[in-house]
């Protein structure tokens, strides 16, 4: 009988413990278009300076990249602001997949701006985005008088041109296989990879994305320069307990294989905002080369932009470099607040 | 081993003329045809629904039938919450007559209503109907195998909801929801009936369930939940 008495009380009792990882900070969603997305803002509110995450992927999450060490040190001075995009993360609702359209993400990403300065009476704005949040951002900031909304803007590793980033991902990726065959490292993968590009020479279907991103890039370290790397265990991708327990990668990426097609860096004249451009030397998917096509198309003066290419990362300095990141970050703010 | 053969082929050979030769049937002999089968399939679950229902309401009532559940409920092991409900055993049989200190056979209905809270992400309430089949043994240990049902789940968002009008103005305050019917499924059960060994009026059964929830962004999601009910049965 008291074996059974324990057995219905410990998981009531488990049920009270709490998961400190999530809290504080205010949460709440965005409402549009039929999609229910999450905002998390947390961090030194009173500094007035508010910095907006736009997360990877497609179909990445900034709330669970909120536990990463490099954003837990940003907000000791400054706000962060975490957005699950549509149909991506921990986003909830039903957005339909004809609203998964580069447009419908820059109007979703204008309604958040217009309910942050609305609720935090008009603080000072930075965007951040790194990879498809590279592209986002950019997508915004050419967009009518959006930059004027915002003091500055932080590229990672950005998807701004996604369309030449994926050619030169391919050449990176055959660069590396003929290496590794000619130093005589795993020949046959390598070289099944090599007759795989030559006969896949434009990626158009998901598939052809999932092959390239998800088996030869992480095999080539096209994702992380140093995967003993202690720092990257700060970030883990949420838990099941976590907001993150939803999970819509799939969908995004499955909806949205027209916009990684495009690119704007023809437009990006249009772009006269202070910019940071900060880049992995060896990041797989966006090569580094992107970050100077990025200095080159910018119509912001010359003095206030900037790029930082970081040595021992690839796709995520942020993650594999974080104090160095912080700095970079931390110098530009403090100029351009 | 020719003579082996032959038989089936001459058994082939046989249906193949008859299907060869067969006449050709008229639309309307098709339609008549297939109308048959829904009569003979109408009546056939005519009559599993009427055996159910005096099988269900003749058997006289060897103990309690009706009963309150209360308990824990957890949405994919991370979002605690709780459960309350009805059973009703409508049919029960024991091995030798109405000894209730034997092993039986049950079929019972359950009705529940439950809730949990999945934090920063939404506060959903369940009600579910499912029916299905338990086996008692003469020590009281309970094993309830698949029960069938549907229901309806309501979640609201976790957090204030704002939205951003044509105009640029920022509405807030209204929660977000959503609702939708669902199939619901306890995939297997594991319990104790305490009237078993005891006058307690008692039993507990902890359970995986399996259930779909069809709101995030037009995709079927499967979810699991582990209750734990405690029910009593009303004299």
């Amino acid at each position: 009988m008291r074996i059974l008495i324990l057995l219905i009380l410990i998981p009531l009792l488990s049920a009270c413990q709490k998961n400190t990882l999530y809290e504080g900070g205010d949460y709440f969603f965005l409402r549009n278009k039929g999609a229910d997305m999450p905002v998390w803002v947390r961090g030194n509110i009173h500094s007035n300076v508010f910095i907006i995450h736009l997360h990877g992927g497609p179909g990445g999450s900034s709330i669970n990249e909120a536990e990463q060490k490099v954003y837990l040190d940003l907000e000791k001075d400054y706000t962060m602001v975490y957005w699950d995009q549509r149909g991506s993360g921990c986003s909830q609702g039903k957005a339909q997949p004809e609203t998964m359209t580069m447009e419908q993400f820059v109007e979703d990403l204008e309604k958040l701006v217009a309910v942050i300065k609305s609720k935090y009476n008009n603080p000072i704005l930075f965007l951040h985005g790194h990879s498809w949040g590279g592209a986002l951002g950019t997508a915004f900031l050419i967009k009518g008088n959006n930059q004027n909304l915002v003091n500055g803007w932080i590229e990672l590793d950005g998807a701004h041109n996604f369309k030449k980033g994926l050619e030169s991902s391919v050449n990176w990726i055959k660069n590396y296989a003929q290496n590794q065959i000619s130093a005589g490292m795993d020949v046959s993968y390598w070289q099944e990879a090599l007759d795989w590009y030559n006969t896949n020479p434009v990626m158009m279907t998901v598939e052809q994305m999932k092959k390239h991103c998800d088996t030869y890039l992480p095999k080539a370290n096209g994702y992380i320069y140093d995967i003993n790397n202690p720092l990257l265990t700060y970030f883990s991708g949420g838990t099941l307990n976590s907001p993150g327990g939803y999970s819509n990668g799939d969908y995004a990426q499955k909806n949205l294989v027209v916009e990684l097609q495009k690119g704007y860096s023809d437009q990006m004249y249009k772009i006269t905002i202070p910019t940071l451009i900060l880049w992995g030397q060896h990041d797989g998917i966006l090569p580094v080369d992107l970050a100077q096509d990025a200095m080159d198309h910018l119509g912001t003066p010359t003095n206030d932009k900037s790029v930082y290419i970081f040595q021992n990362s690839a796709h995520s300095p942020n993650r594999e470099e974080p104090t160095l990141f912080n700095q970079k970050m931390r110098s530009f703010i403090e100029v351009y607040k | 081993m020719a003579a082996a053969n032959s038989v089936p082929i001459a058994i082939f050979a046989k249906l193949q003329a008859k299907l060869r030769y067969a006449p050709r049937k008229s639309k309307n002999e098709r339609l008549h045809a297939i109308r048959y089968k829904i009569l003979k399939m109408k009546k056939l679950i005519l009559f599993i629904f009427l055996f159910t229902v005096k099988v269900g309401f003749s058997q006289e009532s060897i103990r309690p039938v009706h009963g309150i559940t209360l308990g824990y409920f957890n949405d994919r092991f991370g979002s605690h919450g709780m459960r309350a409900g009805y059973d009703y055993t409508f049919y029960e049989k024991t091995r030798s007559g109405y000894d209730p200190i034997n092993v039986s056979h049950a079929f019972l209905l359950k009705v529940n209503l439950s809730f949990f809270r999945h934090p920063r992400a939404d506060l959903s309430f369940v009600l579910n109907v499912s029916c299905g089949y338990r086996y008692t043994t003469k020590y009281g240990l309970m094993v309830e195998p698949l029960h069938f049902g549907f229901g309806g789940m309501h979640s609201f968002l976790d957090g204030k909801t704002y939205e951003v009008d044509n105009n640029g103005n920022v509405i807030s305050g209204k929660r977000g929801y959503s609702t939708f019917v669902l199939p619901y499924f306890q995939v297997l059960g594991l319990g104790y009936d305490f009237r078993q060994k005891t006058n307690i009026p008692l039993s507990f059964v902890a359970s995986i369930d399996a259930y779909s929830q069809r709101n995030i962004n037009t995709k079927a999601w499967l979810r699991l939940a582990t209750p734990i009910s405690l029910t009593y049965y009303l004299k």
